[in-house]
């Protein structure tokens, strides 16, 4: 397992003139190697402390220590709240580094707290939409405690209203889609986040691949002819598509040479877990890999150019045309589909777990109601790995984050 | 003077009467001792049986071969199935009982089982704890025995409360265990005092019930034993009123002259079934609180007003009762009150009841710090039948508690513990969707056959009944009904049992289908839910076992809170299982616990 506690730091805050710059440093030895740079006694910085002093002559600054499991990261953590100007955090930074410490890389913070269990997936993915979008909205911890409130509410109503002779059904029915309405919103945040598994057109030459990727991206980006290989090299775009970011992939034909299938192997073999593949040929040939395919990709088998097409499409493919249209939109939904497993896909269950959850009080099952919120509520605070949509979502963060 | 038993009970209330009468089912020669053999099983409170959870577990006793849930059919006078809007899972069976019947009945249940009764009041045990051998009764008699279980409810060392007057006694008009609580704290047996409390009640002649609202109820059909014959009858009806601003007031001013408020009382009290006093001054917002009027038998002339829980002096508690609309010119025939009394500190009893550093004495009931006699009853049986069994060279069993209510709660009770009066909830479950009162027989059978308490007929009767449960569900997995399979109607939340007894064409009026439908349906409902609800608890468990061994100091896991490591390093648990067991660690402890064996590991391995 990688070492992930070692010593890092950064620039917390806008390289500008302000009041205050805050320096971040979060490890192993955090604590130890501010209490050296400052004088202090042994331990001085040792749990939740705060420190006044003197920083190797850079700044005359304020230390604020956590200790390992309080920290935003988890780890042992110092905050260095210097003087406002950007040489002053530079210089402090430079200091660290000479001290042992390594520049840390963007979103190395939050995923130190992500590993370390202080944040969760949906957490991070929350995160991730605000920072972009520059503000403060609600997070997954919101629905959690939403839910444990509705959870409180449907127990006292299961163990107390007959004693007290209140009824309050209809109450736990509004909460319930109060939750559930919390919930699309966080799936819109989560989804604007997340970028979904890349999705290769792939097919013979001339089977209209870059007609389809233009149409995608709207706008003419690739060189489109009717010549057989005009592709040669592949085209690499991240696009937004019914509202999701959606990287597309145009790759270079495939005409039959040795060369070719060559290169379709490789491709292959070098798909990730989730990554899709929209498979193009008019003539309805799948895909010829010489080796067993062990490969956990999607593939959508589409007849191409179906326009000039005379005769019947072959059961399993798609009829598409970037002329007519005809298909385009079950190739969208195609490639924009939720990636099984990950955040958005997780509160898309959750949203269909709260439906199940409202039928159920309709159906005058408190208790069901009752069970399945608990479900829902665990699933808000699984700490479990969210794959690549958070590696994604962690790479846009910025350094000191 | 001298007499020899195998089992010996000490005390006559709900616990004592099921762990004689499972101690005499598993066959041994036993007694049961109590200060008064008129008043054996008396409802000291409330005259009713069962609730939401209660009830079930009351069904629970008679899937074990309890004696009482047939006793409640017998004796009842009205019933009432509770939260019926909030799902099968919840629902909770309750009846009104008559009171002196109850008494008659059980103690008939007693003899019919051959248990013998002795009247005497237990001022000692005999012989070193470790392995007792008889009681003293104050009348100088010793009664021998193998096996000891006490179920004192109340009595141990009670004291009564009312205003300022405060006397000895486990019960209004009985006497207190004050020696034997005194014997039993000299053997070093930790205890710990809580307090309950009753409420008065009234000449039935002197209310107007013309302003009351009568509370008539729903005809479901229901038993609380699969031995009785028919559904309980309602031949009684309740009354309800609530409060007024003006009761609400004369207790707000009365508060100094409350034994709870005033300080007398220091035993804790129960949270959820709390003294008027306490829901006046908990929920000052609230008015016009519920009033059950609740008869003490059939054709009673004594009513007991459920929901009026005080210990005020009776000048006022008159004043009380008649701030209640109806109730002007009320008439109280006895006063309410508090009881002070002592029980066993957790760790004291294990979980087959028997107290820890001693082969042959089991504990049962209010002394384990639980109220209510349903819990009390399903502890007693539990004793009962452990006592009798390690008698018999059985092994001791415990109640499981994915399986059972009576799981649940000895579970709690050992490994958590309760710091007042212990109530059951549904929601204390995990596995709520399977502990329903339909399946109770089910759920308990393997635990009755280890305990040995079912007789012959019983266990016949119950796999008549699961025969039939076979062939119904056979019958919703294959037949058709209106052109699609009744396995998917089944599966759909809008159809109800009745729909599905509809579609299978069968007899929903019999009580017995009704009840096997009831289960298969619920079965197939939760399915799923139940599944996944144990996967968890075994994934639960297995991180129970993992070894908390290789921590010397507990002080070190900075990430817990400073009680729990102080609790830790005086108790040193050897797994997680065993930290999770001591009360000053909670859940969070426990999770931050297990991340810090997940980083020390790794740290350990690089």
């Amino acid at each position: 397992m990688e070492q992930q506690n070692d010593l890092i730091a950064a620039i917390a805050t806008p390289e500008a003139i302000s009041a205050l710059s805050i320096v971040r440093l979060s490890g192993k030895g955090a604590s130890a190697t501010v209490e050296k740079l400052m004088n202090l006694k042994e331990g001085r910085l040792t749990g939740r402390k705060r420190a006044v002093g003197d920083l190797s002559g850079i700044d005359y600054l304020v230390a604020i220590s956590w200790p390992r499991g309080k920290s935003y990261t988890g780890e042992e953590m110092v905050d260095l709240i210097c003087h406002g100007f950007p040489g002053t955090a530079r210089k402090i930074l430079e200091e660290l580094e000479r001290s042992g410490a390594r520049l840390a890389v963007a979103g190395e913070f939050t995923r130190r707290a992500w590993m370390n269990g202080r944040l969760t997936s949906l957490d991070v993915l929350t995160l991730s939409a605000e920072y972009r979008e520059g503000k403060n909205t609600e997070t997954n911890s919101d629905l959690a405690a939403e839910l444990a409130e509705l959870t409180s509410e449907i127990e006292a109503l299961i163990e107390f209203s007959e004693d007290h002779g209140v009824s309050g059904e209809q109450e736990i029915g509004s909460l319930l889609k109060r939750a559930l309405a919390k919930t699309g919103t966080l799936t819109d945040r989560v989804k604007s986040a997340e970028i979904l598994p890349c999705a290769f057109l792939m097919g013979p030459v001339n089977s209209g691949k870059s007609t389809l990727f233009n149409k995608l991206n709207g706008r003419e980006t690739v060189v489109v002819s009717g010549l057989p290989g005009t592709t040669r090299d592949g085209a690499t775009r991240t696009i937004s598509l019914s509202g999701r970011r959606v990287e597309i992939s145009d790759t270079a034909g495939c005409g039959g040479q040795e060369l070719d299938s060559i290169a379709l192997e490789l491709t292959f073999g070098a798909l990730s877990s989730g990554d899709r593949i929209v498979w193009m040929d008019p003539d309805c040939e799948p895909p010829s890999l010489g080796t067993e395919d062990k490969g956990s990709y999607e593939i959508l088998k589409v007849c191409s150019l179906v326009d000039k097409r005379e005769t019947d499409v072959k059961t399993g493919w798609l009829p598409l045309s970037s002329i007519t249209e005809q298909g385009v939109e079950e190739v969208i939904q195609f490639i924009t589909a939720t990636e099984k497993g990950s955040p958005s896909w997780r509160l898309e269950r959750m949203a269909n777990l709260l439906r199940d959850a409202i039928l159920a009080a309709e159906n005058k099952d408190v208790a069901l109601a009752a069970e399945i919120v608990a479900e829902v509520l665990r699933e808000t605070q699984k700490p479990e790995r969210a794959g690549d949509a958070v590696e994604r979502a962690l790479e846009r963060f910025c350094v000191g984050k | 003077m001298s007499k020899e038993y195998q089992v010996v009970v000490i005390g006559g209330g709900h616990a004592g009467v099921e762990a004689a009468a499972a101690s005499a089912n598993v066959g041994c020669r036993t007694v049961l001792i109590t200060p008064d053999r008129q008043k054996i099983s008396l409802m000291s409170c409330n005259p009713a049986i069962g609730g939401i959870a209660k009830g079930t577990l009351v069904r629970e006793i008679d899937g074990l071969g309890g004696v009482s849930a047939e006793s409640a059919d017998r004796t009842a006078l009205q019933f009432r199935m509770l939260n019926m809007k909030k799902g099968p899972a919840v629902w909770g069976p309750r009846v009104q009982s008559d009171v002196a019947e109850y008494c008659r009945v059980q103690t008939e249940s007693l003899s019919r089982v051959g248990v013998e009764i002795a009247e005497g009041l237990v001022v000692k045990l005999l012989g070193p704890s470790s392995r007792i051998e008889g009681v003293l009764l104050s009348s100088g008699t010793v009664i021998k025995g193998e096996a000891f279980v006490i179920a004192t409810g109340t009595f141990l060392n009670g004291m009564l409360h009312r205003g300022t007057a405060a006397w000895p006694g486990g019960r209004r008009g009985d006497i207190s265990a004050i020696s034997l609580e005194k014997d039993i704290r000299e053997r070093m047996f930790h205890v710990k005092r809580f307090k309950t409390g009753t409420s008065p009640r009234v000449v039935r002649s002197s209310i107007d019930s013309s302003v009351l609202e009568k509370q008539i109820f729903h005809e479901i059909g229901f038993r609380f034993s699969w031995g009785s014959k028919e559904a309980v009858q309602n031949i009684e009806p309740c009354w309800l009123t609530r409060t007024t601003a003006r009761t609400e007031r004369i207790v707000k001013d009365s508060l100094k002259h409350s034994p709870l408020y005033s300080g007398r009382i220091k035993g804790k009290g129960p949270r959820y079934c709390p003294s008027f006093e306490d829901k006046v001054t908990k929920f000052p917002e609230r008015t016009g609180h519920p009033i059950h009027l609740e008869p003490m038998g059939r054709n009673s002339r004594i009513m007991y007003l459920n929901g009026l829980s005080t210990s005020m002096p009776e000048d006022i508690q008159d004043r009380i009762v008649r701030s209640l609309p109806g109730f002007e010119k009320a008439v109280i025939s006895a006063y309410g009150y508090s009881v002070e009394y002592s029980c066993f500190e957790t760790g004291e009893f294990d979980r087959t009841l028997r107290l820890r550093g001693s082969e042959n004495l089991y504990v049962a009931g209010q002394i384990l710090g639980t109220s209510g006699y349903e819990e009390a009853a399903a502890t007693g049986l539990l004793a009962g039948a452990n006592a009798a069994g390690r008698l018999c060279g059985k092994r001791e069993t415990t109640p499981k508690r994915m399986d059972s209510y009576l799981g649940v709660m000895v579970d709690d009770l050992v490994s958590r513990g309760t710091d007042e009066p212990y109530r059951l909830f549904s929601s204390r479950s995990e596995n709520r969707l399977n502990l329903r009162q339909d399946n109770a027989d089910r759920r308990v059978f393997s635990l009755a056959g280890s305990l040995g308490t079912l007789s012959k007929k019983k266990t016949e009767d119950y796999a008549g009944r699961q025969n039939e449960y076979n062939s119904i569900r056979k019958q919703i997995y294959t037949k058709r009904a209106q052109g699609k399979s009744i396995i998917d109607l089944c599966r759909r939340p809008e159809n109800t049992v009745e729909d599905i007894g509809g579609s299978l064409g069968l007899d929903y009026t019999d009580i017995n289908t009704r009840e096997i439908l009831t289960t298969v349906v619920l079965d197939i409902k939760y399915e799923g839910y139940v599944k996944r609800a144990e996967k968890r608890h075994e994934a639960r468990k297995r991180y129970g076992e993992v070894s908390l061994s290789f921590i010397e100091d507990f002080q070190l896991v900075d990430t817990i809170t400073i009680e729990a490591r102080e609790a830790l390093n005086i108790r040193r648990p050897k797994t997680m299982a065993e930290a999770e067991a001591i009360p000053a660690v909670r859940q969070a402890d426990m999770d931050a616990l297990m991340l810090y064996l997940m980083k020390e590991s790794v740290s350990r391995e690089t």
